[in-house]
């Protein structure tokens, strides 16, 4: 059975009580644990028939995992190999420089602080 | 700067509620030094205090705000404000998530002052197109395959982790900030609503249509499907 047609056994038998558009409305609430067991139930017997939602699934929690892995060594430019080794990106010297003239510009106008 | 006086109290709180997540340990020894040294007026203190925090603030005031510009005028208004308000800092809060707040707070108002006045980029996706598509009784359009690469094959390449970037980057803002303040800045949902000043289940709509399109960009620009 091609996974087409295993998604649509519900015309053969393995009836779903909720439908593909169901499981992609309801993912996020199914991950974040906020489904009651019935629905919870109902959504993982619709997995376990349909390998096309499971690949969503995947996918979707891929995605999520994605953007962590790839904005953690954030602004790191795009260059080849030896990631372990690139020095962390320095401070922004002349901001730093920048902020501490401000604050004492500010501290100036009012003594208080 | 007066619209930083409306988020103190909403520091405040979230901050506290931060700080308990090391098992209850004191505050490390530099954090309490730049405390005390803050409350005592010492200039070194607020100098050690941009020093050791700025990387990460500078890092999110520029994935909010796309522009080197405005993320620098953004923290550093941050530091001038947490400096002139530093009272209003309760000691059983992080440094770190205190200034993440303000900054967070800044950029998006930042954020907000300049979509009203310019209207949406022009390469900002459109969300709608890419969500998934159903026929009427309840059947995908189209059959979701297995990704071809795993997140370690893709994470590791710095050419994929830059189309990832630019890819969140297409998002249009209210999307693109919900993901990043959910996803990446690892807030809850109710410290994200409050921050975005929307209900918890919009921000909730956004995460997921927000995943949903870009789950869907991923695969197709990555070319993630055998099928691809």
């Amino acid at each position: 059975m091609s996974e087409e047609d295993h998604c649509r056994a519900g015309r053969h038998g393995h009836r779903h009580d909720i439908s593909c558009r169901e499981v992609s409305e309801f993912l996020l609430a199914y991950l974040d644990r906020e489904l009651d067991e019935p629905a919870r139930t109902e959504f993982e017997r619709h997995l376990q028939l349909c390998p096309p939602c499971v690949h969503y699934l995947d996918g979707y929690r891929d995605t999520i995992a994605l953007v962590r892995a790839c904005t953690r060594a954030d602004a790191a430019p795009a260059e080849p190999s030896c990631e372990s080794q690139r020095p962390k990106k320095a401070p922004p010297e002349g901001l730093i420089q920048a902020i501490l003239s401000a604050k004492c510009r500010a501290a100036k106008r009012d003594p208080s602080e | 700067m007066a619209g930083f006086r409306g988020i103190w109290a909403l520091v405040s709180t979230q901050g506290a509620s931060s700080a308990s997540g090391a098992g209850g340990q004191s505050l490390a020894s530099e954090e309490r030094e730049i405390i005390e040294g803050m409350r005592a007026g010492d200039d070194r203190a607020f100098e050690r205090l941009v020093r050791v925090h700025i990387g990460p603030l500078h890092a999110v005031a520029l994935r909010l705000l796309k522009n080197d510009a405005d993320a620098d005028d953004i923290v550093q208004e941050g530091f001038l404000s947490a400096f002139r308000n530093f009272d209003s800092f309760r000691g059983d809060a992080r440094l770190k998530t205190w200034l993440h707040r303000i900054v967070v707070n800044a950029a998006l108002q930042r954020l907000r002052r300049s979509k009203s006045r310019a209207g949406q980029q022009a390469d900002v996706v459109d969300v709608t197109e890419l969500l998934p598509r159903f026929a009427d009784n309840g059947y995908p359009e189209h059959f979701h395959q297995p990704w071809v690469q795993t997140i370690e094959e893709l994470a590791t390449r710095a050419e994929t982790r830059e189309q990832v970037r630019q890819m969140i980057d297409k998002l249009p803002d209210n999307y693109r900030t919900v993901l990043i303040l959910r996803d990446i800045e690892e807030l809850d949902t109710s410290e994200t609503a409050e921050l975005l000043e929307l209900s918890p289940g919009t921000v909730k709509v956004r995460l997921h249509r927000a995943r949903q399109a870009l789950r869907n960009l991923l695969e197709r620009e990555l070319e993630l499907t055998a099928n691809a």
